[in-house]
């Protein structure tokens, strides 16, 4: 797993046990706060500690304020167009760049593909493109890779200077897809009105920060991204996740309650979520919190592409090991000396 | 369309004043009835007389049940000539008593002695009868949509001295020639078929589906066959039907006139009206892009030369084109300009 560092202010965690799981390392930018809280310990002595953990994720933009990360990642790079499971279109994608794509596949025939223009801000990315085809229903699927695509498969530093492949090849597609979506139209001849596709985001990763240890009844915070391939955390519009809801558990059962257990619906903004662990066995005990998710989408694509790890998330994305202690007790004694005269 | 119902029996009994023996009969051009009577005395009489009948159809409320002939259901007057020589004009309501309103009677060694109406079938039958010379004759009979005269539609008009032949108004809606050698005295019945006057066709288009540019136009498509509906009317805004078996200004062309070729269809010319009320139809193939002119036409004059001499113009008679349509035909190609987020 990639190593992450995820900011995360813990506050007003009174503990009654001898030791404390620390979190992360303390990284360079106090991103959002976390606010971890436990109830008050059955024993004095009481202390409240705090900690800044922060997180950092590495990208190939330069500036993090440039950073858009959304569904439909500035990071990503490259897209296919597909109308019902017949490829139009395949770009390797620089949005930073002029042009912001070099075509790899372009179908040629009847149904063609122009595409157009991309941007992004800070919140946003979006690309436009044409197509051209019979009129009629239509399935388009647009799906987006992490990776260039082509015979120079890997990752590259950039699109500079790549040569596209022959129109005619369809490359074979590598890297786990960061997002897809599908627009059903029922085209007129000429041309039509503009249409807008969302793409839904695959929880891929998850970045998590603290405390990995905690006392019994004591409530400890959380917090969270869902990220996509790219490393960018999915957001809003895009109301599901192409492969939600993502699903939080932990193993074994009757150690721990978790709150909420379900994520359905991405965050309209990119920032921390949260859910709580709490110690409910007196026992105590160590568990693996687990995040889950599909290995396929919720939604039948018309692509009919074919899912497995090579192109899509696994089943769990993430787990985190922690620890619940047993229950502690005070035993008030009284020693009694003598005096010595 | 109006709904008129009219029934009009017009028997024209002619009468020969003299006793001369008749000529040969003029050229009956649709539907002549050559009725050569041979005198059965050896003592002929000095005139002839003739009952010549001219059938109106009932003017029926439901369309369903009408049955449009030759005469039309929209007759409103009509008018019988001895070759140029116009003998008789009347008026006819249905619903009048006496249904048949004299506006002109020639009197005279050729005249009309009267004209009455019964009722026969479904229909009306009027008659005069017609006092004239034995010999060849040409009796034509022309009806029209509007009262002449003093009739009452016809506002503002001031009744016309039985002894003035009207001006007439109106486009002709059928015509006739009966053509006869009569004997001295009385001479069997005869019964004037006339021939509709195309004076305007009615389309029904295809049920388009698509629109150009999503709202646009309804328009075909190119490869597409469609079939567009239709019904000659006379000017009454009767479908015109057998019998008898052709057009007064036949045949009814059908044909793309644009001249661009943007639809193929085999060209229509319509000899015969239907044998029963309802639409007709034709195919086209929409084959270009652009939009398809569709004229349906007809002879601004009968096909037939009468006898009556008639001044045939737009006033009395339809025009060369009686209907167009339009089919606006577009590729079978459709553009979606597509924003992704």
């Amino acid at each position: 797993m990639r190593t992450r560092y995820l900011a995360a202010t813990v506050v007003t965690t009174t503990l009654a046990l001898a030791a404390c799981g620390g979190g992360g390392g303390a990284g360079t930018a106090p991103a959002p706060s976390i606010t971890v809280t436990t109830p008050a310990p059955l024993t004095a002595p009481q202390s409240n500690a705090s900690f800044p953990m922060t997180f950092t994720i590495p990208r190939g933009k330069p500036s993090a304020a440039a950073r858009s990360p959304r569904f439909f990642s500035p990071s990503a790079q490259a897209i296919a167009i597909y109308d019902g499971t017949t490829l139009l279109y395949v770009a390797n994608l620089a949005l930073d760049s002029t042009p912001a794509f070099t075509t790899v596949f372009a179908k040629s025939g009847t149904t063609t593909v122009a595409f157009g223009t991309c941007s992004f801000t800070n919140a946003t990315a979006t690309c436009g493109f044409t197509v051209t085809t019979t009129i009629g229903a239509h399935t388009f699927d647009v799906i987006v890779y992490p990776t260039l695509q082509g015979p120079n498969s890997s990752p590259l530093p950039n699109a500079v200077g790549r040569t596209p492949l022959d129109t005619g090849t369809p490359p074979t597609f590598t890297g786990v897809i960061s997002s897809e979506g599908e627009l059903a139209v029922n085209l007129s001849p000429g041309t039509n009105p503009a249409q807008t596709l969302t793409l839904l985001g695959v929880a891929d990763q998850l970045l998590f920060a603290g405390l990995s240890e905690g006392a019994f009844n004591s409530v400890t915070t959380y917090g969270y991204r869902i990220e996509d391939s790219t490393n960018s955390q999915i957001v809003q519009p895009g109301n599901a996740y192409d492969n939600g809801p993502v699903t939080i558990t932990a193993a074994p059962a009757g150690i721990v309650t978790i709150a909420p257990n379900s994520i359905a619906t991405p965050p309209a903004t990119v920032g921390d979520q949260n859910f709580t662990v709490t110690c409910v066995n007196s026992a105590g005990g160590a568990v693996t919190i687990s995040f889950n998710t599909r290995t396929t989408p919720n939604t039948a694509y018309a692509s009919g592409l074919t899912y497995s790890t090579a192109n899509y998330s696994g089943s769990t994305i993430q787990t985190i090991p922690f620890t619940c202690d047993a229950a502690t007790a005070t035993i008030p004694i009284t020693v009694q000396g003598k005096k010595r005269t | 369309m109006r709904a008129f119902h009219l029934a009009v029996p017009l028997a024209i009994t002619l009468a020969l004043g003299a006793c001369t023996s008749g000529g040969s009969g003029s050229g009956a051009p649709v539907a002549p009835i050559a009725a050569p009577f041979v005198s059965p005395t050896p003592t002929p009489p000095t005139v002839a007389t003739f009952p010549l009948s001219l059938v109106i159809p009932t003017r029926i409320v439901s369309s369903a049940a009408r049955s449009p002939r030759y005469v039309s259901q929209g007759t409103a007057s009509f008018a019988v000539y001895d070759g140029t020589t116009l003998l008789f004009v009347g008026n006819y309501n249905q619903s009048a008593n006496p249904q048949i309103t004299t506006v002109f009677a020639k009197t005279g060694t050729t005249g009309v002695s009267g004209g009455s109406c019964t009722a026969a079938g479904t229909g009306s039958t009027c008659t005069v009868t017609i006092v004239t010379t034995p010999g060849a004759h040409s009796f034509d009979a022309v009806t029209y949509p509007v009262s002449e005269g003093q009739a009452a539609t016809s506002v503002g008009r001031a009744p016309a001295d039985i002894g003035t032949p009207p001006t007439f108004t109106g486009v002709i809606l059928a015509e006739g020639e009966l053509a006869v050698t009569l004997v001295a005295g009385t001479n069997p019945g005869q019964t004037v078929t006339t021939l509709g006057v195309a004076d305007h066709a009615v389309f029904t288009n295809p049920v388009l589906t698509q629109h150009l540019n999503g709202n646009g136009a309804l328009v075909g498509i190119i490869g597409t066959s469609y079939t567009f509906q239709y019904v000659i009317n006379d000017a009454a805004n009767f479908q015109i039907v057998q019998p008898p078996a052709t057009y007064d200004n036949g045949p009814v062309t059908i044909a793309e006139t644009d001249g661009g070729g943007i639809v193929t269809m085999t060209a229509i010319s319509q000899v015969a009206p239907p044998a029963a009320a309802g639409p007709q139809s034709f195919s086209v193939t929409c084959a270009a892009n652009g939009t398809a002119t569709i004229t349906a036409g007809a002879q601004n004059k009968p096909t037939a030369t009468y006898a009556s001499g008639l001044t045939y113009s737009a006033s009395n008679y339809p025009t060369a084109t009686i209907g167009t349509t339009t089919l606006q035909c577009v590729p079978n190609s459709a553009t979606l300009p597509v924003t992704v987020q």
